[in-house]
């Protein structure tokens, strides 16, 4: 699960680090870095989880979508009450909440790629790292290796020695 | 491999081997085409071709054409990216199905045109403008002047390459953080500081065909939406140089050749084969593992390069409708011609509608894909130099690709700096806007070469259909077109 908590934290470190770099308040780089980044953390080890279960496939970005699509305007919701709590207004939810819900949703096909662009990074690194005490990743580094052999590991094995050598140049 | 009696005469068979005859240069030898990976998990070239052509385009061009003209500008980019897609596919096509550069195509056609090429990189990539546009950027928010940065940009660029043990795969890492991290980053921001309205008209707007206010046929704006559109999506010569990459990544053919290696790591460089090599089209079980290829790199050209660019273009039009709403003189500065104001108005514009933050956000992330731009670029222009002066160049073989692709890196990586330090002083946007113009002569150009290419030098079995060909013809009137008319009309000297 840890990738999907690391992209998750790692996203609210980048509103958060651009908040700060920006001049706002210590309280509202605090505030927007937790209230983002541990809902998304939540949620992209959910997404781990499910991905462990072998309900969706790996990388596939259709199944990714439809799990971010809900889930991404529901830790923009929660980010915006925790604001509010934080800077002792009176809770009320975002103008227009339809409106609101309806802008993350489609926001979140952007953070679904950019989520599983990540995540395919840093889950790769993590799994062979896991693999031995971890059935789950153990397929998957499965998956990516046989996949790697047929994209690079071959070029060597199947290019002839000779080929080309002693040729003669192009006219 | 007959594609019927018509290629009787193309397919020769001697004694030792069978060959496919393509063009004027030495035949491929038949070889087999390994299996297509699953498209399981993102990767591939065309991620290297996203990271680079997702930058200064998406992030600054275009949202200061929407600035001035409004979201419905955007339909242009709309026609470019998704032309940009199909030429993708083209170049993957040639690439898969030979093992070889496009470079090495336009040989076949005919050699003047890869020289052609070889010249319009030279003239246009060996400028350090994205370097020197982010470094600029940088300047804005850590106070550190942007020669400086710029230099040290250019030589890290040199410093990574020269050490990796294999460029690509650094390069691909390298790139795919800073694509993720700017893709997450951006989606945050918007999400924070957009509206539904704003998206809304953002949708409209890319649908808006044939919208073209007065204000941008004039001289003074007709070049900047001219360069705009070449920078829709991966500009210029990218999209050829995204053939060096599938070879490298040994996509379909380019299986049989290898990679190039980095310079402390030359000893172990392969030996370079003198061609291409071309797949039995006649064997059914080849025919499908060529279209298991096929759907590979679909996955890449829809998904990945045409998905992501509409997403970061969509994001950055939201942000910047939501500055102009608040701060409508940044119109005004950028029609004062004040071009390397515009960068600081824009986020200037961008910070009163989102808090500081998001100003910020726009001066990083101008600093970060400047610097990846110029990576990316001086990678591919080494790459697509190194190829054609191996093959073509009289002597060119005494050394080996690796050997040659170091010498281009390191000469335009001095090159820059020396222009930093001493060339025209007309500062890095204007570079930049020069680069945008001439992209768009390389683009019209190279779509007459994938016809040619693809019609003519592959068997019939795996040509384009003519859709894509009518597709490619318009591609070239478009960006020829606009360059020549505004060549005709306005006298825009490059």
């Amino acid at each position: 699960m840890l990738p999907g908590i690391l992209v998750g934290l790692g996203t609210g470190l980048i509103a958060g680090g651009l908040a700060a770099l920006g001049g706002l308040p210590f309280a509202y780089v605090a505030l927007t870095t937790l209230a983002l980044g541990v809902p998304l953390a939540v949620m992209g080890a959910g997404y781990d989880a499910i991905l462990a279960s072998g309900r969706i496939r790996l990388g596939g970005v259709a199944p990714a979508m439809l799990y971010w699509i809900p889930a991404f305007p529901l830790a923009r919701l929660f980010h915006e009450v925790v604001l509010d709590i934080g800077f002792g207004r009176a809770v009320v939810l975002p103008e227009a909440l339809m409106s609101f819900l309806t802008f993350q949703a489609i926001m979140s096909v952007g953070y679904t790629i950019g989520f599983l662009w990540l995540h395919e990074n840093v889950a790769g690194l993590w799994w062979l790292r896991v693999r031995d005490h971890n059935p789950v990743a153990a397929r998957y580094v499965g998956q990516y290796t046989s996949q790697a052999a047929v994209m690079q590991g071959s070029k060597e094995q199947k290019a002839r020695p000779n080929d080309g050598v002693g040729a003669s140049k192009p006219k | 491999m007959g594609d019927g009696e018509a290629l009787v005469a193309d397919v020769t068979t001697d004694r030792e081997e069978r060959v496919w005859q393509a063009g004027g240069e030495e035949p491929m030898p038949i070889r087999e085409l390994p299996d297509a990976p699953a498209s399981l998990h993102i990767v591939g070239p065309a991620m290297v071709l996203v990271a680079l052509g997702v930058g200064l385009g998406e992030t600054f061009l275009w949202p200061r054409l929407v600035l001035l003209f409004g979201p419905n500008i955007r339909w242009l980019f709309l026609v470019g990216v998704t032309l940009q897609a199909v030429v993708m596919l083209e170049m993957a096509r040639y690439a898969m199905a030979t093992g070889e550069s496009i470079f090495f195509g336009a040989a076949r056609i005919a050699r003047p045109i890869m020289w052609f090429f070889f010249v319009i990189a030279a003239l246009v990539y060996i400028w350090p403008g994205h370097v020197a546009a982010g470094a600029l950027a940088l300047e804005q928010i850590t106070g550190i002047p942007y020669l400086i940065s710029a230099i040290v940009g250019l030589i890290l660029i040199g410093a990574v390459f020269s050490l990796a043990k294999f460029v690509y795969n650094l390069l691909e890492n390298l790139l795919t953080f800073l694509i993720g991290v700017l893709v997450v980053g951006s989606t945050i921001i918007a999400a924070i500081v957009g509206n539904l309205a704003d998206l809304g008209s953002t949708f409209v707007g890319l649908v808006a065909f044939g919208y073209f206010p007065k204000e941008a046929l004039t001289a003074a704006f007709f070049p900047l939406v001219v360069g705009a559109i070449a920078f829709a999506g991966p500009s210029g010569m990218q999209q050829m140089w995204y053939t060096l990459w599938l070879r490298d990544k040994g996509a379909g053919m380019g299986v049989h050749v290898p990679r190039i290696r980095g310079l402390v790591h030359q000893d172990e460089t392969e030996t370079m084969p003198s061609r291409g090599f071309m797949f039995d089209t006649e064997d059914p079980e080849q025919m499908q593992k060529w279209k298991n290829w096929r759907r590979w790199v679909m996955f890449d050209a829809l998904i990945l390069f045409w998905g992501i660019t509409m997403l970061v273009t969509i994001i950055y039009t939201v942000l910047a409708q939501a500055a102009a709403a608040i701060d409508p003189s940044v119109q005004q500065a950028i029609r004062g011609g004040d071009e390397e104001a515009s960068i600081a108005a824009m986020a200037g514009a961008f910070s009163q509608a989102g808090g500081a933050a998001v100003g910020v956000l726009f001066f990083l992330f101008i600093a970060i894909v400047g610097w990846k731009g110029s990576l990316g670029i001086f990678d591919a222009f080494s790459r697509g130099q190194a190829d054609m002066t191996y093959y073509f160049i009289p002597g060119g073989r005494r050394f080996n690709i690796s050997q040659l692709y170091f010498m281009y890196l390191w000469s335009v990586i001095i090159f820059g700096i020396l222009i930093l330090l001493f060339g025209p002083a007309d500062g890095p946007t204007a570079i930049l806007d020069i680069l945008a113009f001439l992209s768009a002569f390389a683009m019209g150009a190279y779509c007459i070469l994938l016809i040619l290419t693809n019609n003519m030098l592959l068997p019939k079995k795996i040509r384009p259909n003519i859709a894509i060909s009518i597709v490619l013809g318009f591609g070239a009137v478009f960006y020829l077109g606009m360059l020549i008319y505004s060549l005709v009309r306005f006298g825009v000297v490059i």
